[in-house]
């Protein structure tokens, strides 16, 4: 036999054999399979999240904010309610768009089945996968169209329940200069919500769902009742219009901008025009 | 023969000729000693054949550049695993990242967003022990071996900002020869589209698999289909190499659908001193479809074709034209992460005549090759490649129908020691066989059979 021959056939050996092995451990084609979801995870996500899911991996030390720990099964963003597990839509999501800002970079080139595969993986680390289901995701109202005047009451909102963290919107409040934690014990910082831009939401329907809902496992309360639904929207179109977020319009940005920021008093009266340059 | 790179420069007339000649004096300097040159069985062939024999020396002792960068782990913390399959082979997010400019898009792609320590910057040094024999009608004419020259590799490459990318790769082997590697700096989204970047600079062609990440650490075994020369011809031009020039390049989210075009001047070609002197443009579309269920995981598709033009008179005002195409077919079975992954590829070669001295018609030629890889685990992949060029259409009448049809097949396999978000160190064994027609005097052909047991750093 000649050596090409052998080479041919030793690659064609190879290729029976792996492919043999390959289909061997093919599984269904439904849900997720956590064996191929370890795979996904060891080449894609152990470096921060750890070997064993804890958050603790090599690069976590210099990650900030922390990687995620999925033994608590806690996520901090979700379409779920404060408290409750995520749904998978809400966990791909985070693996396809990331989170802006942070060592989380976006998967989008992963396939479905990779996608799939690493949250089944990721949903045996945390026992509550196991007594618990996905809560039910927060009912959205109609948006009403972003105004003027939306964006005025917005502000007042926003004045009255958020800038105790957020002060002015680039998360300069009270509480977030004497320090924050997260339920972990790792220092965060409110949203700079003047980037136009969060870790997650990036449209006025994705705020209201932070409004709404809250963050899982920071200072970040669920609004719950305390709002009404159209209040949550003013406050989002504020928000919106604060930091030129998708869907804001110029006018709306310049408006917002006319408007003193949270936290100061507001004048009572138009200032008096000054003559003394003229 | 030792040969400086600024010696060759000067040869060749320009500084930019450089980089078609760059591997040529590799070869020759890091192989070919003067006792072996002496008694080279190429000596006594025809000029015509000694073409071939000096391009296979030349493409089979090029330096792959090709490993992870470490750089783009530090700066994002992640593992080389995450862009490469095996290293330095990139798996689709691999390819989206370097599609993106190098960048996330995550808004920390900006120096500014980085630690002010982080500098773009990473070192590659790799030692190998190499055997070689050649066979010229089943008698041994050359052995070989030893640790051959290494090279320590100070490179920079990656995104400075939104907008900007860059690379620029110094190379300084053991010997004393430095080069460097392409260098293009890169305007991203342009328009604001993922649609549209501009690289301006030395760029490597979009290939099916890609000359600059191979899997064999110390050589480009892909010059034998990308870098092919039909016997006798003057010119230099090869996909292999980078070329000098501008390239607009597009994708989609996650980088299914692409498309590449580059206008370049052929590099290395003599009195081309103006932009497009010797102008040649290369284009590739490909798109990657995913498959929900079952054993085949994905299937990625692709064209590519490219014309080059070489001068053959006193100056560039007689250009002449050569012409490849090409498809491929990738199949991704059994597992994204670790799969067994099979590429097809086919090029079809024409060139001009007046390219070859005594020709009297155009020469043609076909190639065709396949690769087989297969993880079975973190980090560890087996490959094997076939490769087969077949002239269809000899350029001087009377010519064998098959002088210089090559034959290669390589086996081989790589193994990560470490593979961490800092540094990869890298184990590599690798047999191949590759064989010459009819090159040898009396037509017998020329077989070289090579051992490589290497190592590799990436830091």
């Amino acid at each position: 036999m000649s050596t090409a021959a052998a080479v041919s056939a030793l690659m064609a050996g190879v290729l029976a054999f792996s492919a043999a092995s390959l289909r061997a451990q093919a599984g269904g084609g439904g849900g997720g399979d956590p064996g191929r979801g370890r795979q996904v995870y060891e080449r894609y996500c152990v470096q921060c999240h750890g070997d064993r899911a804890d958050g603790a991996g090599e690069v976590a030390r210099w990650s900030q904010p922390r990687p995620r720990d999925f033994r608590g099964g806690v996520y901090k963003f979700s379409s779920t309610p404060y408290g409750f597990l995520p749904t998978l839509a809400d966990l791909d999501r985070v693996i396809q768009n990331g989170l802006y800002g942070t060592r989380m970079p976006p998967f989008a080139a992963l396939s479905t089945r990779e996608r799939r595969d690493v949250i089944a993986y990721l949903q045996t680390r945390s026992p509550r996968w196991r007594t618990e289901g996905p809560g039910k995701p927060i009912a959205i109202a109609a948006e009403p169209a972003p105004t003027r005047e939306s964006v005025t009451r917005g502000r007042e909102l926003f004045e009255a329940n958020c800038t105790k963290c957020h002060g002015d919107g680039t998360g300069n409040g009270p509480s977030a200069l004497k320090g924050m934690a997260d339920d972990w014990g790792a220092a965060i910082t409110p949203a700079n919500l003047t980037l136009g831009r969060g870790k997650w939401a990036r449209t006025a329907r994705d705020i209201y769902l932070r409004i709404t809902g809250g963050i899982n496992g920071t200072p970040m309360p669920e609004a719950g009742d305390a709002l009404s639904p159209d209040q949550v929207w003013q406050v989002a179109h504020y928000v919106q219009a604060l930091g030129g977020w998708t869907g804001s319009t110029p006018e709306l940005i310049q408006f917002a901008a006319q408007l003193p920021p949270p936290g100061t008093e507001a004048p009572s009266e138009p200032a008096p025009a000054d003559t003394t340059k003229r | 023969m030792l040969l400086t790179l600024k010696e060759a420069s000067m040869a060749a007339g320009s500084p930019s000729m450089a980089v078609a000649w760059w591997s040529l004096l590799i070869g020759s300097v890091v192989v070919v000693t003067p006792a072996h040159a002496t008694d080279h069985p190429a000596r006594a062939l025809p000029p015509h054949a000694r073409a071939v024999v000096g391009a296979y020396e030349a493409n089979v002792n090029t330096h792959a550049l090709a490993a992870a960068i470490p750089a783009f782990a530090r700066k994002y913390g992640m593992k080389c695993s995450a862009c490469h399959l095996a290293v330095p082979v990139l798996n689709q997010f691999g390819q989206a990242f370097k599609d993106n400019g190098y960048r996330m898009k995550n808004g920390t792609d900006d120096l500014r967003a980085n630690e002010p320590a982080y500098w773009p910057l990473f070192g590659w040094l790799w030692k190998n022990y190499e055997v070689d024999v050649q066979r010229v009608a089943g008698q041994t004419v050359q052995e070989q071996g030893g640790i051959s020259n290494g090279a320590f590799v100070l490179g920079g490459l990656g995104s400075i900002g939104d907008k900007v990318s860059f690379r620029f790769v110094p190379i300084i082997y053991e010997d004393g020869n430095t080069i460097v590697d392409h260098g293009w700096i890169r305007y991203n989204q342009a328009f604001g589209s993922d649609w549209f970047n501009i690289k301006v600079g030395s760029a490597e062609f979009d290939l099916p698999i890609n000359p600059g990440r191979e899997y064999n650490m110390g050589a480009s075994r892909f010059a034998a289909l990308y870098a092919y020369s039909v016997p006798g011809s003057v010119s230099r031009f090869s996909v292999l190499f980078p070329q000098p020039g501008v390239e607009i390049m597009g994708h989609d989210l996650g980088s299914r659908n692409r498309y590449s075009v580059n206008l370049f001047n052929t590099g290395g070609a003599p009195r081309a001193h103006c932009v497009l002197c010797s102008p040649g443009i290369f284009g590739r579309v490909t798109h990657r479809q995913e498959f929900a269920t079952g054993f085949l995981r994905a299937v990625k598709v692709g064209v590519f074709g490219a014309y080059a033009t070489w001068p053959v008179g006193p100056d560039t005002s007689d250009l002449k034209g050569q012409r490849r195409l090409g498809g491929d077919l990738e199949l991704w079975m059994g597992s994204d992460v670790l799969p067994l992954r099979a590429t097809l590829m086919g090029m079809t070669g024409r060139d001009d005549r007046a390219l070859v001295t005594g020709a009297t018609q155009d020469p043609k030629y076909n190639a065709g090759m396949l690769q087989l890889e297969y993880l079975p685990k973190l980090p560890l992949v087996f490959y094997g490649r076939l490769q087969v060029i077949r002239n269809q259409r000899q350029a001087v009448v009377g010519s064998p129908d098959d002088f210089g049809d090559q034959d290669f097949q390589l086996i081989g396999v790589r193994h990560a020691l470490e593979l961490n978000s800092r540094f990869a160190w890298l184990l590599e064994l690798t047999y191949w066989r590759w064989t010459i027609k009819r090159v040898a005097p009396g037509g017998a052909n020329v077989t070289n059979h090579t051992v490589w047991l290497g190592t590799h750093l990436d830091f």
